[in-house]
């Protein structure tokens, strides 16, 4: 028998922390198959939509490391713990955290190869810094267990840890009080393309430092025994408190809009659809051919309606564009997803929206918002086929889609910024 | 192994500006020690400064020949991990003490052999009766080959028949290492003791050889219960009878 058979063995037989990988990866499953996979083929949007696992993973991972230090503490199994300078306790928060790494790293790589982003924008470099971190916070909840448990019992440190662990991620991560501070433990995850942002490295640097400080600090929290109860000692207090006063005053001094550099990016890819250009991330392509279908309905509509004229030449998807220009015609749809694209009344007012006019950067005039209504309901009405219906607009009644010569007229006026 | 004794000088450890046992100079020869003492005279404080787990307010603890030797210690209540198996334990206990790889196998044989669990090896702990139990946490105590072994109360809670058979072999481990055994019961130090510390409030009544005591219980009034009156009065007034 090896060696390593038997301290497996051993480590499943008697600890709760190698069980935790399995929550983990429930966790991690769940999350990962919402909303279609939406963050398939980009390795950072991909990364930091694995973070939204960490406020309820942060929580397990200390409750679990807390109890087994707990029960790694009980009369006559402490005196084994403590002998070796607490090798044993290092030990059990391995058999801990070190799964749960594997299987986040697992994940995230698998979610990689099958998204296909084997080249990701700003490269290799700044992808692997930030799972590092995330590395280090699933280790840093780890020791906030391991340092609680050394002082309560094994129910009560259990839930003391998840407890801290959880309000921690609330309070300083900025889905909680700690809006717009920096975050110390882990960033607060994304549910939106990241094309057009890198990590910044500055702010990971500060992160992995902080958390490898601060989690050896809580390692380190040294246990004085008397036989039947452990206590920090001054020294357990002073490290504690200082690991503490670590990660909140890092979240009030860091500067908290420092996380992420702005790069911007094209669409960069294009193709041709009834004559309009239509653009995309190349990373989005699993979730263009319901957009083709949406865009190529709008050609044949308005054409066979006789409204082809306020069809736009240009259709771009949505991004952290890079010195675009504004031109008439052109248009800007939603970040591409997989799955159904919204729904044609949605598409209609994208479609022929006139973003091209700097007065839309304001809040634009009541006149426009009216023509603009009626525009997108008549190309609404055109896609959906319907036949001419009759509705009530302040009063008056009004029959979509409009005739064909006042949308013209109106698109005319648009196109030079005519909007008022 | 070191196969020499240790020595105690001045002593002294306890719990902030309280309870202290101590001073304590003497010398713990290779063979078993019993030390004794009624319930809270301090014999668990004091395993617990001699195995390190609590620093000493005062004092020195130096090996006889010089050589830093190692400490395993059987608590007085071991908790063992009823699902795991015996050897699994003893191999782990091993790393922890930093027993290298090349010589663990070896060494979890060894102890399990010295407390006749060979085979038992593979079996889980919670399947063991009481008695073998106890071996194996004397085994887990032991699979470092430490030169002193700490044996916190280990009689208590054992059947007559585990506890004569755990006496032989306290007996037989202590033929080549100090073995430090706390205890209770004059039972105990009546059969297994070469030497005996009498601890009264924290105070060292006696220090010396077994035989001691019992040439001191043959003068007794009465010889047929002499030994444990001598203990007994060592034990609670520092004087003996």
């Amino acid at each position: 028998m090896t060696g390593l058979v038997r301290s497996v063995r051993f480590a499943i037989t008697t600890l709760v922390g190698p069980w935790a990988v399995f929550a983990a990866l429930a966790f991690e499953i769940t999350l990962m198959l919402q909303r279609d996979a939406v963050y398939l083929g980009e390795a950072m949007f991909t990364l930091r939509w694995m973070a939204l696992a960490f406020l309820y993973l942060g929580p397990v991972i200390a409750g679990v490391a807390a109890t087994d230090a707990a029960r790694l503490m009980r009369p006559g199994q402490a005196e084994l713990a403590l002998a070796r300078r607490r090798r044993r306790l290092t030990w059990a928060l391995a058999w801990c955290v070190l799964p749960i790494v594997a299987c986040h790293v697992g994940v995230f790589f698998v979610a990689v190869a099958i998204g296909g982003d084997f080249a990701p924008r700003g490269g290799w470099g700044r992808i692997l810094l930030a799972l590092l971190a995330q590395g280090l916070a699933i280790a840093w909840f780890g020791c906030l267990g391991s340092c609680v448990g050394r002082f309560l019992p094994p129910l009560v440190a259990g839930l003391a840890a998840a407890a801290i662990g959880f309000g921690l991620m609330l309070g300083l991560n900025s889905d909680g009080l700690g809006t717009g501070l920096f975050e110390p433990l882990v960033d607060s995850g994304a549910s939106l393309s990241q094309i057009g942002l890198l990590f910044a490295i500055p702010a990971l640097l500060i992160r992995i430092s902080l958390l490898a400080v601060t989690g050896a600090l809580l390692l380190l929290a040294p246990a004085r025994w008397d036989g039947r109860l452990a206590l920090p000692g001054l020294l357990g207090w002073v490290l504690g408190v200082a690991a503490f006063s670590l990660v909140v005053g890092a979240a009030l001094l860091v500067p908290g809009d420092k996380d992420f550099v702005w790069v911007g990016a094209n669409p960069d890819v294009c193709e041709e659809i009834g004559g309009i250009e239509f653009c995309y991330f190349h990373e989005h392509e699993r979730g263009v051919e319901p957009w083709r279908e949406q865009i190529s309905h709008l050609v044949v509509s308005l054409e066979t309606n006789g409204y082809g004229a306020v069809l736009p030449t240009r259709v771009l998807e949505w991004g952290r564009v890079a010195n675009q220009e504004a031109v008439p015609r052109q248009v800007t749809i939603g970040s591409i997803e997989p799955g159904q694209p919204p729904d044609v009344a949605t598409i209609a007012s994208w479609l022929v929206y006139p973003e091209w006019c700097p007065q839309l950067l304001e809040v634009p005039s009541d006149n426009f918002m009216i023509d603009a209504r009626l525009m997108s309901s008549s190309v609404e009405a055109l896609m959906n086929g319907a036949e001419e219906t009759e509705y009530f607009l302040d009063g008056s009644s009004i029959t979509y889609p409009l005739p064909v010569e006042d949308i013209e007229a109106m698109y005319q006026r648009w196109l030079v910024c005519d909007l008022d | 192994m070191a196969s020499s004794g240790f020595r105690a000088e001045g002593f002294v450890v306890g719990y902030g500006s309280g309870f202290r046992v101590g001073p304590i100079t003497a010398t713990f020869p290779v063979g078993v020690t019993c030390l004794v003492g009624a319930n809270g005279a301090g014999k668990s404080t004091l395993f617990r400064g001699l195995a390190g787990l609590q620093k000493p307010k005062a004092g020195s603890l130096t090996w006889t020949d010089g050589q830093a030797g190692t400490v395993g210690l059987l608590p007085q209540e071991p908790s063992l991990p009823a699902r795991a198996r015996c050897a699994d334990l003893l191999a782990h206990v091993a790393w922890l003490q930093g027993v290298p790889r090349s010589a663990r196998a070896d060494a979890v044989s060894s102890a399990l052999e010295a407390v006749g669990l060979v085979d038992r090896a593979g079996q889980r702990i919670g399947t063991l009766s009481g008695g073998m139990r106890r071996r194996l946490a004397i085994a887990q105590a032991m699979v470092h080959s430490p030169g002193l072994l700490l044996l916190d109360e280990p009689t208590v809670g054992l059947d007559p028949k585990q506890r004569t058979g755990l006496r032989e072999l306290i007996g037989q481990i202590g033929q080549d290492r100090v073995v430090l055994v706390s205890t209770h019961l004059l039972e105990d130090v009546r059969r297994i003791a070469q030497n005996v510390i009498v601890l009264a409030e924290g105070r060292v009544t006696f220090a010396g050889a077994a035989a001691e005591l019992a040439s001191r219980a043959d003068q007794a009034a009465d010889p047929a219960d002499g030994f444990d009156a001598v203990v007994a009065d060592l034990m609670e007034t520092g004087e003996p009878a």
